[in-house]
């Protein structure tokens, strides 16, 4: 398949010219002809077989099979240089060793300058940065007057990305593979790099997925995440201290204030002010002998392992947590409740998670403890639900930034009328707001509802389309 | 105007097969991709409501070619005497239903089966690449062979959600950029795993953010439209009941932009027709309006005509109607 290739225009060519692309379509077909004979042991293997296949890889770079049998050869090659290697410990045999290696590497980067976007090329250079590797162990093994110096492929290959990111910033193969390259070595310095590709083009979404997944990789790095939580005040799926947080998301600010009209960067500065939002219990619904009804401000799931119930001071067995939506249905063995204790746990921090990467479906596990002591009476029940010291002053600072985001998103409105952008991105943002009020006083939210329900009519002016009936609809639920 | 066009399709997909375009490089170096091709080019013919067009003799040919391309190892390769690869062993699947002709399917099943790492994912081949494209080539080829207990359906399931990025979108391996080819992939997977449960809205949304001003859609943020993502993205569109989260009308008009007045359709409008876009911009518009158009409706999930799935048992229960 082709893509963007523009019509020919009507090529008149010569009867010459139709003769030679013949001819030459003709060699391509004999010359794997004869590859697949080679392949197959049907001939005899060509003296140079590296010789061979480079001659076959140049002719048809596509060719997968073309990749395996060199795989095969230089696999062979590997062994055996190896073998003597590790028995002679001879400088010639090292030498000739490296060569083979870094004339694969030249290889794969002359053939990937035509073809950057080639799944089989790339899956042929990881394969030989894992051999490369390999050979490194083993001459570590027989180094012991370091008379050798290690490959250390991965230095260059941090390099080959770079330049074939400068020629093509979104080819999500270099992406990709760099990305492999720092989740097996320590060289990436992948804060740096995100930031020096969006501060080069704002527009460089793929610079913003990475800069994301970076940002949520460093769960087993924080020794001691509940004293974090109170210094730094880390609350929710980012693992970043609010600090940085704040400089980040200015960042990201003045990326929207430069290309209000592109999308990407409200993406993802809704996804930096949305996913340190908490998650917690906002109302007891229901209370019987047998179940009680939690309202929690958001949809959770996964939250299975999130409670504790003891009635006067004895824990209860849970029989089952039926999870819908914001509402959880914990149950319990029967019995006379009077006094209630509800414990709320955040699985992640007081397991101390030994998770890098936590699963979007698990987020709810980042709940806001709190301890809930319910009086059942004649009339109905009473209770109270004590938010854990640390992570109340938490939620009010995570509600003073939503509100700066808020301030700063409307700016962007009063500068651009008639764009859709910031509209949408309000109204995503008021609804964090509306979850973190409920945390802190539901009596507040008939507000936001409102301040929403009239940035919705306006969006429906500038493009009524689904997206606009869709938030409209959420916000007219209530 | 545009609508009578759709009838030059066929005898452009017809000629793909006749004696080699000569006039093209391209032809010899696409020798890899043959099996893919048969099956591209039978499949916009089926959707033209065209195969009894393809004489039983050239079907009785194409079927023995491609047995022919199985390997030793179960798999088959992109033609005969390649190596075997799981996509090239899906296509051979789908194009021997559309053909009518049986491969060795145990055979086939076990070596797609045997792809399957420990973390739920699939690998390629042997040599180890990754791809959510496997994880479909996967669960599609077996549920079509019935025999899907052969693998772990959890486990690929949760693979593919760890494919899912902050923008509510998937990409072809955790950690990727979210892509709209890879969207089909991921959510046709989920699909046939039976575990739809991500925040199906927010991918949706991100869906109607790649539609263009000219109705096209692209591929991800700031790149460009091109027909192929009609395809791969409203197809999920359909899997998830959501096709009315983009301007369908746009879609099809762009799609109808894309064709070429001497039969074929191109990735945009004004560019060279090949086989691929062909078929890709049929299938979609047999989604989008197949009746207006006289279209044979193509199985989003499965990506074959409808009418030949009601015939497969492995397939009944995943049938959209």
């Amino acid at each position: 398949m082709m893509h963007g290739q523009s019509k020919l225009k009507a090529e008149i060519l010569s009867e010459e010219e139709i003769k030679l692309r013949a001819e030459k379509g003709q060699q391509i077909l004999d010359s794997l002809d004869y590859f697949f004979k080679v392949r197959k042991n049907q001939v005899n293997q060509p003296e140079d077989q590296l010789a061979f296949s480079e001659l076959m890889a140049k002719l048809c770079p596509e060719i997968a099979t073309i990749y395996n049998y060199r795989r095969e050869v230089l696999q062979t090659k590997f062994d055996h240089l190896g073998g003597l290697l590790s028995e002679s410990k001879n400088i010639d045999i090292y030498k000739q060793l490296v060569k083979l290696i870094q004339s694969e590497f030249m290889l794969i980067t002359i053939l990937l300058k035509q073809h950057p976007k080639s799944y089989t090329l790339w899956t042929h250079r990881q394969w030989m940065v894992l051999r490369s590797q390999e050979i490194d162990q083993l001459i570590s093994q027989i180094n012991q007057e370091n008379q050798f110096k290690l490959i250390e492929a991965i230095k260059q290959e941090y390099e080959l990305c770079s330049k074939m990111l400068d020629r093509d910033e979104r080819n999500f193969h270099v992406w990709n593979y760099r990305n492999w390259l720092s989740s097996i070595s320590a060289f990436g310095k992948e804060d740096e790099f995100t930031k020096k590709k969006i501060e080069q083009n704002f527009s460089n979404f793929s610079a913003y997925h990475f800069r994301s997944k970076y940002f949520m990789k460093n769960y087993n790095q924080s020794e001691n995440i509940i004293e974090r939580i109170k210094t730094e005040q880390i609350l929710g799926l980012l693992p970043l201290p609010f600090e940085r947080l704040k400089q980040e998301t200015e960042l990201i600010q003045q990326a929207i204030y430069i290309q209000p009209k592109e999308h990407g960067v409200y993406l993802y500065h809704r996804w930096l002010v949305g996913v340190v939002q908490p998650f917690g219990v906002t109302k007891i619904e229901k209370v019987q002998n047998n179940s009680i009804q939690l309202q929690f401000n958001r949809p959770v799931t996964n939250v299975e392992n999130s409670f504790e119930i003891f009635n006067q001071e004895n824990v209860l067995k849970i029989i089952n947590i039926k999870v819908e939506g914001i509402r959880v249905i914990i149950s319990f063995e029967e019995q006379q409740i009077t006094n209630l204790k509800i414990k709320i746990h955040n699985q992640i921090y007081e397991n101390q998670s030994k998770e890098t990467i936590i699963s979007e479906d698990e987020s709810s596990k980042f709940m806001v403890p709190s301890e809930i002591n319910l009086t059942k009476n004649n009339d109905g029940f009473t209770y109270t639900n004590t938010i854990q010291q640390e992570f109340q002053n938490a939620i009010n600072e995570i509600h003073k930034y939503l509100e700066e985001n808020i301030d700063f998103i409307k700016q962007v409105i009063e500068e651009e009328r008639e764009n859709r952008f910031p509209y949408i991105q309000v109204l995503y943002l008021l609804q964090f707001k509306l979850r973190t009020q409920k945390l802190i006083d539901e009596s507040k939210t008939n507000a936001i509802i409102k301040e929403a329900l009239q940035h919705c009519e306006q969006l429906k002016k500038i493009q009524n389309d689904h997206q606009a009936q869709f938030l409209y609809e959420f916000w007219s639920q209530f | 105007m545009l609508q009578q066009q759709l009838v030059n399709h066929l005898p452009y997909l017809m000629a793909l097969d006749k004696s080699k375009d000569i006039e093209s490089i391209g032809y010899y170096l696409s020798e890899h991709l043959k099996v893919a091709g048969g099956y591209w080019t039978i499949n916009a013919i089926a959707c033209l409501n065209k195969i009894d067009q393809i004489s039983e003799e050239k079907k009785q040919q194409l079927s023995k070619w491609l047995k022919e391309c199985q390997n030793q190892d179960g798999g088959f390769g992109g033609n005969t005497n390649h190596d075997s690869h799981i996509t090239n062993t899906h296509y051979a699947i789908l194009l021997s239903f559309l053909l009518g002709c049986e491969l060795d399917y145990e055979a086939a099943a076990k070596y797609v089966a045997a792809r399957q790492r420990k973390d739920g994912s699939f690998e390629g081949d042997q040599w180890g690449e990754v791809d959510a494209r496997f994880s479909y080539c996967g669960l599609s080829s077996l549920t079509l062979l019935n025999k899907r207990d052969l693998i772990d359906v959890k486990k690929a399931a949760s693979y593919i959600k760890k494919c899912r990025n902050f923008d509510g979108s998937f990409g072809g391996i955790p950690d990727a950029e979210s892509h709209g080819a890879y969207v089909f992939c991921c959510v046709g997977t989920l699909y046939l795993c039976e575990d739809l449960s991500f925040n199906i809205d927010e991918l949706a949304m991100w869906i109607h953010e790649r539609q263009t001003s000219k109705g096209g859609l692209n591929g991800r943020p700031e790149k460009l439209a091109d027909v192929c993502y009609s395809w791969w993205m409203y197809s999920a569109l359909c899997l998830l009941k959501r096709e009315q989260w983009i301007n369908q009308q746009a879609l099809e008009n762009y799609i109808l932009e894309c064709q070429d007045n001497d039969g074929g359709i191109a990735d945009r409008p004004n560019n060279q027709p090949d086989v691929f876009h062909t078929f890709f911009g049929l299938a979609a518009l047999s989604l989008l309006n197949g009746q207006k158009y006289q279209l044979n409706p193509i199985d989003p999930a499965f990506a074959l005509p409808k009418s030949i799935l009601i015939n497969i048992p492995g397939a009944s229960r995943f049938i959209q109607s």
